[in-house]
C-alpha cells in the first residue's frame, strides 16, 4: 500500500511561467548576435555577461538580505540582466547595465515578493532611475525618427534597413530581421502576447499625425519593435483581458509618439511606459464585467436618488415640522430620521409627558420596568441607598419606561478612579421609547442633581450606547480601554482616570475555565447572561462555569470589566445572544 | 440481489453466480467513511442464463419500470424534477485526456446505441434526442449519419475536441436547452438500456479504460461490476514502470487513489496510471490572466483564490464563485501553479454553508 495521499484534480498540467521566461532568453539571442556583429563581438559579449550575472547575483544577494528563498531557475532575472544589456547602448560604462539588472530584480521580484506584483514595469523603472543618477549613460546616438524616414525613403540598402544598421544604439536593436526572428520564436513557443505587440505599435504609428515620416519608416524602426516584442508584453504589468490588452498596447503606443517627438526613439518609450502601466487596473476594472469586478471596485455614486428616497424624505419633513410645531425642545433632526427609518407610523411621545422621580426609601421595586428583580440584586438595591446610590425613573400614563442608577466613585464597580465624582451605572431605557430624547432627559437631571458634585463620569461600552450620545451632552472622552471608553461631564476641572490593572498571578488551569462577571445592580444583564450560557450546552466536563457577581472594585482587580471571560480572555461584553457565544466558545476551544 | 432502499438509487445485481459470503464495511478510496460492501465468492460452475425476449412494444411506464428493475437507470421524471416538452441529450463526448471508453462503445455499437436512445425516448416520452460527440470521432461520423438519417427524432451534434465541452452544464449552455426541459444520460447507459431491455441483461458490466503511460498494454476493457483493479492491471500486462500516481477517472477531474485493490463500480469510467507524481510548486501569481481565458463558465478563478486567501467571503458572492462547474482548466493552465481548484472548492464549501 502507497502512502496515503490527497491531491485535488488535475492532476496533470500545462506549462509554467518559466518556460516562456527561457524562450525569450532564446528569443534575445539572434538580436543580441546582430548587436555583436555589427559592434564589436568581443565588448558586446562582455556587455552582455556582466549584466546577466550582475542580475543572478542581484537576485541571491537580496534574497539572502530579506531572508527569502531565491529561484534561480525561473529564468526571470537572467531574462531581466539580458534584456537591461540590450536596451543600453553599448559603449556605456560596464557598471551600467549591472545597475539597471540589479534594480530590476530588486523592484521586480525582491521588494514585492514574486513576480507580477509591480504595477510598473520593473525594468523601465530602473532605467530611469539610471537615467536620472546617470544623466551621461543612456546617450543613444540614434539618429532622430525624422531621419530615419528620409533615409528610409532614399535607402537603397535594404541591407541596413533590416539586417544590419550602425551608430551607438540599443544593443539589442541594431537588427529588425534579428527581432522579428525573435518574435517569430515567441509566437510558435506560445509565448508573446501578440494582441499588445501589434495594438502597441498601431498606437504609435499614430506618431504619422506629428511628423512627417512615412508609415513604413515607424512600422520599421526598430527600437519601437523591440520594445514592443520583448518589452511592453511583460506578463504582470498587462491588463487581463484581450479588449483591455488591445486598448493598453494602443494607449501605450499613442502616448509614446509626442514623447519620442521630443526625447528621441528610446527615452521617448521609456518614459512613456510608466504611464500605459498606471492605467492598468482602471481597464482591468472597465473590461471585466460589473459583477465580478469586485476586487478592483472603485467608489461607487454617493448620491442615488429614487423614488422612494424622495418619498421618505418628504415624509422625515413633514415629521419633522409637525415635531417643530408641537414641542417646545426640538430635537435634533437627525434623531427624528433615525427614527422614522426605524419604526414608520409612530408618532413619537414628547419628552415633556415624562414624569421623572427619583426611589427615595426603597429601590427594590427599581427594575420592575426592565425585567423581573432577581433576589441578587434585591439586597443590592435595597441597602446601596444608605452608601449613596442613586436611583431614577422615568414614567408617563402608560407606566415606567426608563431608569438611570448614580452612584458614588468609590462604590463603583467599574475600575476607575477619580475624587468627589459620581458616575452613571445604569441607564436603561425601553425599546420603543429609544432615539425620543428620553436618553439625553436622563442624563441632563443627571448632570441636575449632582450639582453639588465636581463632574459625573461614565463608562460605556461602544456596542452599549450609540456614538456620540455623550459627547452631545459635553461629555468628553479622556481615556479608552478595549472598546470601553470613559467619558468625564465636569465643568470643575475634575480627574478621572482608570486604576492600573493588577494583573494576578492565575493558578494552573487544568480546565478550561468560563467565568461571568456581572455587575450587582442589572437584574437584565444577569439574566440574559444566564439563558446565553444555558444555551452553550456544552459536553460535560468541557468547561467549568463560573460566575460572579462583583460588588466591589476590589473584585474586578483580575478582570477589568464584567463580561464573559474564558481562560482570562474577554469574550463578550454588554447584550449576548446565546448562538453566537457558543461559536465564540467552541472557536476559541478549538484555538 | 440489493433491493433500493433510498429514492434515486438502483436495484443491484449480482455479477456472478455465486454464494453471498459477507456483508461487511470496508475502506474505499472515494470515500472517507467504510462502504457497506457485500462480498460475492463465485461458483466453479458458473454460467449466465441469456433471457430470450418475451415480449416487444412496451409502454413508457413499463419500459421505465424495465430499465428501473434492470438497474440501469431511474427515470421518474417527477423524482429528477423534469417536466415536457422533454429533449433527450445523450452525452457521447468524453473529452478528458486518456478516456476512451465512451469513443470505443461508439465505435463499436452504433446500432445498438441508436436502438437504445429510441428505447430512451420512448421512456421518457421526449420530443427529441440529441446525440452529442465530439469531432475527434471522424471515422464513425459517416455510418453514424447515414443510421440517423432514418431516425427522425434523433439529431447529431458535433462539438470540437475542446476540453471541457462535455460537461454537463456546458453541453446545455452550448446546445440552448434549459435545464428542466433536458434530461443528460451519458452514452454508455444508453447502449446499456438496450441490452436491458432486447437481450434482458440486468446492469452488471461496464467498459472502463485502463490507459496511462505506466500502463504496458492499456485497453478499454468490459467488466462485471465488482472486478478488482488488480485483476484489470493483470489483463493489460502489467506495468512498465511502478505507477507514481493512480488517478480515478481522467487525469483532470479524476480522484487519486492509493491501493489497486478497488473495486469496479458502476460509476468507474477508466483509470490513469501515470509514471509519475506532478512536482506541485505553488508560486505567487503573475497576473497573465489566462486563467481568466480559458474559463468556460466566464469566471475570474484568479480572484476567486485571492478572495478565499484573504477570507473575503463575501466577495465570493458577487465573483459567482458558485457558478464554478470544477473543471480544471484554470489549474491546467496556470503558469504559475496555482491550485485554483484547492481553493474554488474550498470557497464552494462556504457558499454551501
Amino acid at each position: 500500500m502507497r502512502k496515503r495521499s490527497t491531491a485535488f484534480p488535475p492532476h496533470i498540467f500545462g506549462k509554467n511561467y518559466y518556460k516562456s521566461n527561457w524562450d525569450l532568453i532564446v528569443a534575445l539571442a539572434p538580436a543580441f548576435v546582430a548587436g555583436a556583429l555589427s559592434y564589436g563581438i568581443g565588448p558586446s559579449l562582455l556587455f552582455l555577461l556582466i549584466s546577466a550575472l550582475g542580475a543572478a547575483c542581484a537576485e541571491i544577494v537580496f534574497s539572502f538580505a530579506l531572508s527569502q528563498s531565491f529561484s534561480l531557475d525561473d529564468g526571470w532575472a537572467i531574462s531581466m540582466g539580458m534584456l537591461s544589456a540590450l536596451v543600453l547602448p553599448p559603449s556605456a560604462p560596464l557598471y551600467i547595465p549591472v545597475l539597471v539588472a540589479a534594480l530590476t530584480v530588486l523592484l521586480g521580484k525582491t521588494i514585492p515578493g514574486g513576480l507580477g506584483r509591480s504595477i510598473f514595469s520593473p525594468l523601465i523603472l530602473a532605467l530611469i532611475l539610471i537615467f536620472f543618477i546617470f544623466p551621461g549613460a543612456l546617450s543613444y546616438s540614434w539618429p532622430s525618427l525624422e531621419e530615419t524616414g528620409q533615409t528610409v525613403i532614399r535607402a537603397k540598402s535594404w541591407y541596413e534597413l533590416f539586417l544590419l544598421s550602425s551608430g551607438n544604439q540599443a544593443l539589442g536593436s541594431y537588427s529588425l530581421l534579428a527581432i522579428l526572428l525573435g518574435a517569430i520564436f515567441l509566437v510558435l513557443r506560445n509565448s508573446l502576447d501578440s494582441a499588445v505587440t501589434l495594438s502597441y505599435l498601431l498606437g504609435s504609428s499614430f506618431f504619422l499625425l506629428f511628423s512627417k515620416v512615412p508609415l513604413p519608416a515607424q512600422l520599421f524602426a526598430n527600437d519601437s519593435i523591440f520594445f514592443a516584442v520583448f518589452l511592453v508584453p511583460m506578463a504582470g504589468t498587462t491588463p487581463l483581458t484581450l479588449r483591455g490588452k488591445l486598448v493598453y498596447g494602443f494607449l501605450g503606443g499613442l502616448l509614446s509618439a509626442p514623447l519620442r517627438l521630443f526625447l528621441g526613439p528610446v527615452l521617448g518609450i521609456i518614459f512613456s511606459l510608466p504611464f500605459a502601466n498606471a492605467t492598468v487596473p482602471l481597464l482591468n476594472y472597465l473590461f471585466l464585467p460589473k459583477a465580478r469586478s469586485y476586487l478592483l471596485q472603485p467608489m461607487k455614486p454617493v448620491f442615488r436618488v429614487g423614488i422612494g428616497e424622495v418619498i421618505t424624505s418628504l415624509k422625515n419633513l413633514l415629521l419633522f415640522l409637525s415635531l417643530a410645531k408641537s414641542k417646545k425642545k426640538p430635537t435634533p433632526e437627525k434623531e427624528v430620521l433615525a427614527d422614522e427609518s426605524s419604526e414608520k407610523g409612530k408618532t413619537p411621545s414628547p419628552v415633556s409627558t415624562m414624569n421623572f422621580q427619583e426611589y427615595k426609601e426603597d429601590a427594590a421595586g427599581f427594575c420592575s420596568f426592565c425585567t423581573e428583580t432577581l433576589p441578587e440584586c434585591k439586597e443590592f438595591l435595597r441597602t446601596s441607598m444608605s452608601k449613596g446610590w442613586r436611583f431614577f425613573q422615568a414614567a408617563d400614563e402608560e407606566g415606567i419606561q426608563g431608569g438611570m442608577i448614580l452612584g458614588p466613585t468609590a462604590e463603583a464597580t467599574f475600575p476607575v478612579e477619580g475624587e468627589n465624582l459620581v458616575h452613571i451605572a445604569c441607564l436603561m431605557l425601553r425599546k420603543e421609547k429609544r432615539k425620543r430624547g428620553l436618553g439625553r432627559s436622563l442624563v441632563e437631571l443627571a448632570i441636575k442633581v449632582s450639582e453639588d458634585k465636581s463632574g459625573i463620569w461614565a463608562l460605556a461600552h461602544k456596542s452599549l450606547i450609540p456614538p456620540g450620545f455623550l459627547e452631545h451632552l459635553g461629555f468628553k472622552v479622556v481615556a479608552q480601554r478595549g472598546s470601553w471608553k470613559l467619558s468625564l461631564y465636569s465643568p470643575k476641572d475634575a480627574q478621572v482616570s482608570f486604576s492600573p490593572t493588577v494583573v494576578k498571578t492565575r493558578e494552573k488551569r487544568k480546565k478550561n475555565i468560563l467565568e461571568a462577571i456581572l455587575p450587582p445592580y442589572c437584574s437584565y444583564l444577569i439574566k440574559n447572561y444566564r439563558e446565553a450560557i444555558e444555551k452553550l450546552d456544552l459536553p460535560e466536563g468541557m468547561v467549568e462555569i463560573r460566575e460572579h457577581i462583583v460588588s466591589s472594585k476590589e473584585e474586578l482587580s483580575s478582570f477589568p470589566f464584567w463580561g464573559i471571560y474564558l481562560n482570562g480572555k474577554l469574550l463578550a461584553t454588554g447584550l449576548m445572544e446565546g448562538e453566537k457565544l457558543k461559536a465564540k466558545v467552541l472557536k476559541k476551544l478549538g484555538e | 440481489m440489493a433491493a433500493p432502499s433510498e429514492k434515486e438509487s438502483l436495484p443491484l445485481f449480482s455479477p456472478v453466480w455465486g454464494e453471498v459470503v459477507a456483508v461487511e464495511k470496508s475502506v474505499v478510496p472515494w470515500s472517507a467513511e467504510p462502504v457497506e460492501t457485500i462480498v460475492i465468492m463465485p461458483r466453479k460452475d458458473e454460467l449466465l442464463l441469456p433471457i430470450t425476449m418475451a415480449k416487444t412494444g412496451f409502454s413508457p411506464d413499463e419500459l421505465r419500470f424495465l430499465l428501473y428493475r434492470m438497474g440501469v437507470v431511474n427515470l421518474d421524471l417527477e423524482l429528477i424534477g423534469k417536466s415536457a416538452p422533454l429533449t433527450l441529450i445523450v452525452n457521447g463526448c468524453e473529452l478528458e485526456p486518456y478516456l476512451t471508453s465512451t469513443q470505443r462503445l461508439l465505435e463499436e455499437k452504433p446500432k445498438e446505441l441508436l436502438l437504445g436512445i429510441e428505447l430512451l425516448v420512448q421512456a421518457v416520452e421526449a420530443e427529441r434526442a440529441i446525440l452529442v460527440i465530439s469531432s475527434e470521432n471522424k471515422g464513425i461520423l459517416e455510418d453514424l449519419g447515414d443510421l440517423i438519417f432514418a431516425k427522425k427524432q434523433i439529431s447529431l451534434e458535433v462539438f470540437p475536441p475542446r476540453y471541457p465541452m462535455d460537461h454537463p452544464v456546458l453541453i446545455r449552455k452550448i446546445l440552448g436547452v434549459p435545464e428542466e426541459n433536458s434530461l443528460i444520460i451519458d452514452l454508455p447507459l444508453a447502449v446499456y438500456s438496450h441490452e436491458a431491455v432486447v437481450l434482458r441483461q440486468p446492469f452488471m458490466e461496464k467498459v472502463v479504460t485502463i490507459t496511462g503511460p505506466a500502463i504496458r498494454n492499456p485497453q478499454n476493457i468490459r467488466v462485471r461490476i465488482g472486478t478488482m483493479l488488480e485483476e484489470l492491471v493483470a489483463q493489460c500486462d502489467g506495468f512498465t514502470v511502478e505507477p507514481g500516481m493512480i488517478i480515478m477517472g481522467g487525469p483532470l477531474r479524476g480522484q487519486v487513489i492509493n491501493s489497486l485493490e478497488v473495486p469496479i463500480t458502476r460509476y468507474s469510467k477508466g483509470f490513469v496510471f501515470l509514471p509519475e507524481r506532478n512536482p506541485f510548486l505553488e508560486t505567487s501569481c503573475i497576473l497573465c490572466g489566462s486563467c481568466i481565458d480559458s474559463c468556460p463558465m466566464g469566471l475570474y478563478p484568479v480572484f476567486i483564490c485571492e478572495a478565499v486567501k484573504s477570507r473575503n467571503w463575501k466577495a465570493l458572492d458577487d465573483l459567482g464563485a458558485e457558478n464554478c462547474i470544477f473543471c480544471g482548466t484554470c489549474s491546467y493552465i496556470c503558469p504559475a501553479h496555482i491550485p485554483h481548484q484547492k481553493y474554488l472548492k474550498r470557497a464552494r464549501e462556504r457558499l454551501v454553508k
